[in-house]
């Protein structure tokens, strides 16, 4: 029988590469709520946290349901929660969900049972008369949740206060990143980022990736832009299926997975970029998302920099590169459109640059600093800075500004302002 | 002539629900439709048999639940949607003889389903007790003014040449020169609003994955099939009430009028599916922005060119 399979993914250590392959399989249908889910994919490692918040999304797929486990090149991989989870020993394809699909419809597998305990997290604590918490009607911790109060908000209105965690697998969210936030009518109040999984969490890092050979070994260009290519469309589609333009996203992320064998940019790929402007997503996503003045754009680099008209790019400065016609690509706004419109610019102009090293064979030496994918903002954001900048946010903004930003999984901003 | 037939009382029930259940399916295929073709693939005949598999693997998944929600308003909610669907598509006239109910206000009943609309929508982000349901009815609703208020000018508009407020006089004002020629704005203007109330597309706020599917975030198995079952049912009846006020209606040579109002249905049906899969969805301030600054004006010179146009 033909069908798509619902699945939600939840990404842990090691496997935020899967979302956009699963994108591109026919026989898969992605959902943005473990509600509407039949499978749940968790490629990768759970250590610690993540494993109590993919415990928590699980227990949300209704019945029947079963967990897919990726656990990639990790030997040692932290296993999901889910004790009778089915575990894939080879490259996850659209068949494997199809058959994990009608294994529990026929019956094959039981419905996985939940994996947390069905109790509250705390005691109720009432304390007025009708047993509820904190002041009057509202307010309090009951059952160890905090409870909506009101309060005023940046224009005087008093409106309740929702605080809750977003995250770390809701959409565009990357690996391990969650946010503690507090919201009036939609607005964001309060926001304090999260990180559930910090880097060097026992995961190793994947020594096929063409950027980490290139710090110890000779690589050829054409690999690294093409990896490039692949990384800049996977993250389009990754974005255009978080920005609800989820046939797009398809077509983003069979680029992306196809971009390997097709070296040179394709009118295919024009096409692409066509329906990405098209969209309006371009002209959605302008004026949000600016860094504050006090963030070292030039330090941060990457695509993040360049879209804000800051000339920094390792490639400039590399003698692989010199033949190849090189030119970086700027925009101005540093919003999260011009990072966009960065990005696919930059995936384009990679494959170009893939087919032209292919031809003439130039390889990358170590000692030449790599241009890397993402820039670094561990070092150069801090949590704080991170968190004032989404003060007034309305939450749509929010997400687009942390989708924007392509930050890499497990990452975690520095303490302080 | 009322526009009314002297009909059995089971003909207008059993044409609303052939009707709703004809475009629940059609929406279905063309969505599916609209997706593989942007995504690059072939559709294949699979599309026709797809609706079904969807709505059978719904249906046998388990109905859960959240913690405390409001039991009752969330069943309310997707039962007062999908009537108002219903009760929409009792004024339009799919003949120059027969409707369901061409009342003299059927306007006025217009106006009030898509106000309702906006209570359905609510209690159903509201009812089970969840931040991301609630955030995005807080959504919807922030937005809902701006567009309900587009749709009274729009609509008032294409009543002006029938100097009624009833659909089937409306109709019969567009013979010759429908109302998508002489007033042009009226139809895309009243296309957001389609969007808008069945939170569909680049006006879709009661969603969206940001907030983790929006309103529909915690529903899951016979419950997300009913709001699935709804939005489409939703979209058929403002895309015939949009052909009978836009698009002459019944009104077309050759064909018998049932058969054109089909066609026009479909037509705008199609069109308005498609734009999910083409348009993102715009940021609710931006929105806000654009309908007081730019589509109400629009709307105000919509309806003075067909005061401009009924006096001449």
């Amino acid at each position: 029988m033909a069908v798509e399979v619902p699945v939600f993914v939840a990404s842990g250590v090691g496997g935020d590469d899967w979302a956009h392959r699963l994108l591109a399989a026919p026989e898969v249908r992605v959902v943005p709520t473990p509600r509407a889910a039949t499978v749940l994919f968790a490629p990768g490692a759970f250590p610690g946290a993540m494993a109590d918040a993919l415990g928590s999304v699980h227990d949300q797929l209704p019945h029947p349901r079963v967990t897919v486990w990726w656990p990639g090149d990790a030997a040692d991989a932290r296993r999901p929660p889910v004790e009778d989870a089915l575990v894939l020993d080879t490259s996850p394809s659209g068949p494997d969900f199809v058959r994990a699909l009608m294994s529990v419809l026929d019956g094959d597998r039981d419905s996985e049972p939940d994996v947390l305990s069905d109790e509250p997290p705390a005691d109720f604590e009432g304390k007025g008369d009708h047993g509820q918490g904190g002041e009057g009607m509202m307010g309090g911790v009951p059952y160890g949740r905090p409870m909506a109060t009101t309060g005023d908000d940046r224009d005087g209105l008093a409106l309740d206060r929702l605080e809750f965690r977003a995250g770390p697998f809701l959409a565009g969210f990357p690996t391990g990143f969650a946010l503690d936030v507090v919201l009036q009518g939609g607005v964001v109040q309060e926001a304090r980022p999260v990180f559930l999984a910090p880097a060097g969490d026992g995961t190793p890092a994947p020594v096929a990736d063409p950027f980490v050979r290139a710090r110890r070994e000779r690589v050829p260009v054409a690999h690294l832009e093409r990896a490039r290519a692949r990384h800049h469309l996977a993250w389009a589609a990754r974005t255009c299926w978080a920005s609800g333009l989820d046939a797009v996203a398809r077509r983003a992320a069979a680029h992306a997975v196809r971009s390997g064998d097709a070296p040179a940019p394709s009118r295919a790929l024009r096409c692409l970029r066509r329906l990405v402007a098209g969209s309006g997503l371009p002209r959605v996503w302008e004026g949000v998302g600016r860094f504050p003045a006090s963030v070292d754009l030039e330090g941060v680099g990457g695509p993040v920099a360049r879209a804000a008209g800051v000339n920094v790019d390792a490639r400039n400065d590399d003698p692989a590169y010199a033949d190849l016609a090189f030119e970086p690509v700027r925009h101005d706004g540093g919003d999260a459109a011009a990072r966009l419109r960065q990005r696919l610019v930059e995936a384009e102009q990679a494959l170009t640059l893939a087919a032209r090293a292919h031809e003439t064979g130039a390889i990358h030496e170590p000692e030449h600093p790599v241009e890397p994918l993402r820039g670094d903002f561990s070092s150069r954001v801090a949590a704080d800075q991170f968190g004032k900048m989404l003060v007034g946010f309305d939450w749509g903004d929010t997400v687009i500004t942390v989708l924007s930003l392509d930050l890499p999984p497990l990452v975690s901003f520095r303490r302080g302002e | 002539m009322t526009g009314r037939v002297h009909a059995e009382v089971w003909a207008g029930p059993l044409l609303v629900s052939v009707v709703l259940a004809t475009g629940i399916y059609l929406v279905a295929v063309a969505d599916i439709v609209a997706d593989r073709v942007v995504a690059g693939r072939r559709p294949g005949v699979g599309v026709f048999t797809d609706p079904v598999r969807r709505a059978a693997l719904l249906v046998n998944q388990q109905d859960t639940t959240t913690e405390r929600p409001d039991a009752a308003l969330r069943d309310l909610a997707p039962a007062t949607y999908i009537s108002l669907a219903a009760l929409g598509l009792t004024v339009v006239p799919w003949s120059s003889t027969f409707s369901v109910a061409d009342i003299e206000a059927g306007i006025v009943l217009w106006g009030a389903v898509e106000a309702l609309v906006v209570v359905a929508a609510f209690l159903a982000g509201w009812s089970p007790n969840s931040h991301q349901p609630l955030l995005a009815a807080y959504r919807f609703v922030g937005a809902g003014l701006s567009y309900l208020l587009l749709s009274m000018f729009v609509l008032i508009a294409a009543a002006l040449p029938a100097e009624s407020l009833r659909v089937g006089a409306i109709v019969d004002a567009q013979h010759g020169l429908w109302n998508v020629v002489r007033q042009p704005l009226g139809l895309p203007l009243f296309a957001v609003v389609a969007l808008g109330s069945t939170f569909w597309g680049p006006v879709g706020f009661a969603g969206g994955h940001d907030l983790a599917d929006g309103v529909n975030a915690e529903a899951s198995g016979p419950r997300r099939l009913v709001w699935d079952v709804g939005r489409a049912a939703m979209l058929t009846t403002f895309s015939a009430f949009g052909a009978a006020m836009f698009l002459g209606g019944w009104q077309g040579p050759w064909l018998s009028g049932p058969a054109w109002m089909v066609l026009k249905t479909v037509g705008l049906l199609a069109a308005l599916v498609a734009t999910r899969h083409l348009f993102a969805r715009m940021r609710t301030e931006r929105f806000v922005t654009l309908c007081w600054t730019v589509f109400l004006p629009l709307g105000f010179l919509d309806l003075g060119i067909a005061g401009v146009g009924t006096l001449l």
